[in-house]
């Protein structure tokens, strides 16, 4: 039997999950789609799943729970899960709703009808915190700036995603949640689904500096591989080379400036400027250098188109 | 119609993008021209996610012409990525690349294949006489000047979309990002012979240019990567090591005044500046060597010494074999 949907549904901390689990199972079944329930539990969770395990109907449908023995991030849960999920439409959710069901609805529809291949809701009225929505909007609005694809919401667990896109996009680490930008640039139709905000658990303003940088390092670590994942040295050697540039020119003033009397080498400071320059900008081209010879070597027969269509 | 039946041994590989008025003469041309061709042959034209009616038209054309097969890429992957989608997806033993703006004249294929016969593996089209505006012609040839002089492959025009090649040899290579331009130095490294001839080159008659500007500074920037993939992919260690090189003399120069200095007594704090500038030169170098041992751990855990030797062993069987000989590169 062909299973049309997978809901996959990622626990981390100590929640409830039960009824959420057994509402989309019921509107799946409403809708008549055939489909598989698996429960992640990310990182050990005994009680829960003990929780799990009595609260769960007797004559509920079947669920395949898997327990981590440590807790990863989501990306790399779903990489070890996609081979365990038969769904060629994956519903991946937090465990708690947190939008309404009108946009899960559409979110399905979208998905369905192949007019999206990943559908993400797009929070509206929302009813988290207002520093919170703040820190959101302007993660969002940096992304935009950072990467110039617009998507308003990347921060809601809710996600509707045909299997092709996680198995041909790269989300390795902590990269899962900028997901949607990395199947765009696959060729992968995206949708956002404008959706009432209904509920929203977790940190609640400062989330700690590790969480701040862990974000900056993920942004751009997305932009470089947007933008120059095939290509580093466009992105070292240009910025290596303006540096290199200005230290030659230091470093040639300084030479020149000692030879004609004007300054002396050892008591100045361009020498010193220069050379820091020079070795920066020789560092940075380096680097590129070493990451074209990567990709040259190891990354080359890695496909840089998708095929939509074939006619033979 | 039975040679279309038969496994065609040379493939017409066409990147298109949002060429929906080429098409029709396009493929016309290219009928017209295959009348003369004495083996079998396919088209495929590669529609790199065009939002015109590029790809409708493909079809329409596909239901009638039993040699035409097409793709369509999910997105704009650039001429590169729509050429390698052609080589991975053609069944040729030869595979011809051209534009598919109009601007290449199908009827220059026969003289691009008896030249492939006499025994080379990539033949590249001349436009000798341009049609373009000297504002295009100039940086190309500039460019043409700088990867023929830094790479040793002489080249009037690797611009030229309109190219023949053993499918082996450019399938062997994997190309990506935009290296398209650069096939010919590419495969210079597999040992691969190169030729060139004059062909026709036509102005564009529909469309825009998808060329700019920016592509300038782009191609210069690959042309700069290129040769160093070339020069230093097989031993990127004796790259670093070169780019060292003015670092050493540096910190060599630096240390000797900072042993002068202190020796002679020189005005107080050289000899700690000129130790600093000789540790930091030196640093430099250990940065150069580090860079390029983990360049050589990547190229070690790669394929790239596997593919050089395959390619260079069919190049010494088209030597060793018929060399000079009409028979050499035809179609069995």
């Amino acid at each position: 039997m062909s299973i049309d949907y997978s809901v996959v549904m990622i626990v981390g901390e100590d929640e409830e999950f039960t009824e959420y689990l057994l509402d989309l199972h019921h509107y799946l079944t409403s809708i008549t789609a055939c489909h598989e329930l698996i429960l992640v539990f990310n990182g050990p969770n005994e009680s829960a799943r003990q929780r799990f395990e009595s609260d769960w109907p007797a004559q509920g449908p079947e669920v395949l729970m898997v327990e981590l023995h440590r807790k990863v991030y989501s990306g790399t849960c779903l990489q070890s899960l996609l081979s365990d999920c038969r769904g060629e439409i994956l519903l991946i959710c937090g465990p708690y709703r947190q939008v309404a069901d009108e946009g899960l609805v559409k979110m399905l529809n979208a998905v369905d009808s192949g007019e999206a291949d990943l559908a993400l809701p797009w929070r509206q009225s929302r009813v988290d915190p207002p520093i919170n929505q703040l820190q959101s909007w302007l993660f969002n609005l940096l992304v935009y700036q950072m990467t110039a694809v617009r998507i308003h919401d990347l921060n809601c667990a809710l996600r509707i995603v045909r299997r092709t896109v996680l198995e041909e996009s790269t989300f390795h680490g902590d990269l899962y949640r900028f997901l949607p930008l990395m199947a765009q640039k696959r060729g992968f139709k995206i949708i956002e689904i404008p959706t009432p905000h209904v509920q929203e658990k977790g940190k609640v303003g400062y989330f700690g500096l590790r969480v701040y940088i862990n974000r900056l390092v993920d942004l751009l670590t997305i932009h470089f591989n947007l933008n120059f994942a095939r290509k580093p040295l466009r992105y070292f050697g240009f910025r290596g080379g303006v540096l290199l540039l200005l230290g030659i020119l230091l470093l040639t003033y300084a030479f020149v400036a000692r030879a004609a009397g004007i300054d002396s080498l050892g008591n100045s400071p361009l020498l010193m400027t220069g050379l820091f320059s020079v070795l920066a900008g020789s560092g940075l081209w380096g680097v590129g250098l070493l990451g074209e010879i990567l990709v040259f070597a190891l990354g080359r027969k890695r496909k840089d188109y998708v095929i939509e269509t074939i006619l033979d | 119609m039975e040679i279309f039946h038969k496994t065609p041994c040379v493939s017409i590989v066409v990147p298109l993008f949002n060429e929906e008025d080429s098409i029709a003469p396009l493929i016309n041309k290219i009928n017209t021209v295959s009348t003369e061709f004495t083996f079998p042959f396919e088209i495929i034209l590669v529609d790199d996610g065009s939002t015109d009616a590029t790809w409708s038209l493909i079809k329409q054309y596909q239901e009638s012409i039993p040699y035409l097969r097409a793709m369509k890429l999910r997105n704009n992957c650039g001429q590169t990525g729509a050429m390698v989608a052609g080589f991975d997806h053609s069944r040729g033993e030869i595979i011809v690349t051209m534009d598919g703006d109009l601007q290449n004249d199908p009827s220059d294929i026969p003289i691009l294949l008896d030249k492939l016969e006499e025994g080379f593996d990539i033949v590249s089209g001349w436009r000798k006489d341009r049609k373009d505006h000297w504002s295009r012609v100039l940086p190309s040839k500039l460019a043409n000047a700088l990867i023929s002089y830094t790479t040793g492959v002489h080249l009037h025009d690797y611009g030229c979309s309109l190219k023949a090649y053993r499918a082996e040899c450019i399938r062997s290579l994997h190309c990506y990002g935009e290296m398209h331009r650069f096939f010919p130095a590419l495969a210079s490294m597999t040992g691969a012979r190169v030729a060139e001839i004059p062909v026709q080159h036509h102005s564009r008659q529909f469309g825009t240019s998808k060329y700019g500007f920016s592509r300038i500074f782009k191609v210069f920037s690959d042309i700069f990567a290129i040769n160093l993939l070339i020069r230093f992919s097989n031993s990127p260690l004796k790259g670093f090591v070169a780019c060292s090189l003015p670092f050493a003399l540096l910190g060599i120069g630096l240390g000797a005044l900072a042993v002068l200095s202190w020796l002679f007594d020189w005005t107080e704090g050289k000899t700690f500046f000129f130790t600093v500038g000789s540790g930091l030169s030196l640093f430099g170098v250990v940065l150069m060597f580090s860079l390029g041992i983990l360049g050589e751990l990547a190229v070690g855990l790669s394929d790239l010494s596997q593919t050089r030797l395959i390619a260079s062993t069919n190049h010494r069987t088209i030597v060793g074999g018929v060399p000079d000989s009409k028979e050499a590169g035809k179609c069995r």
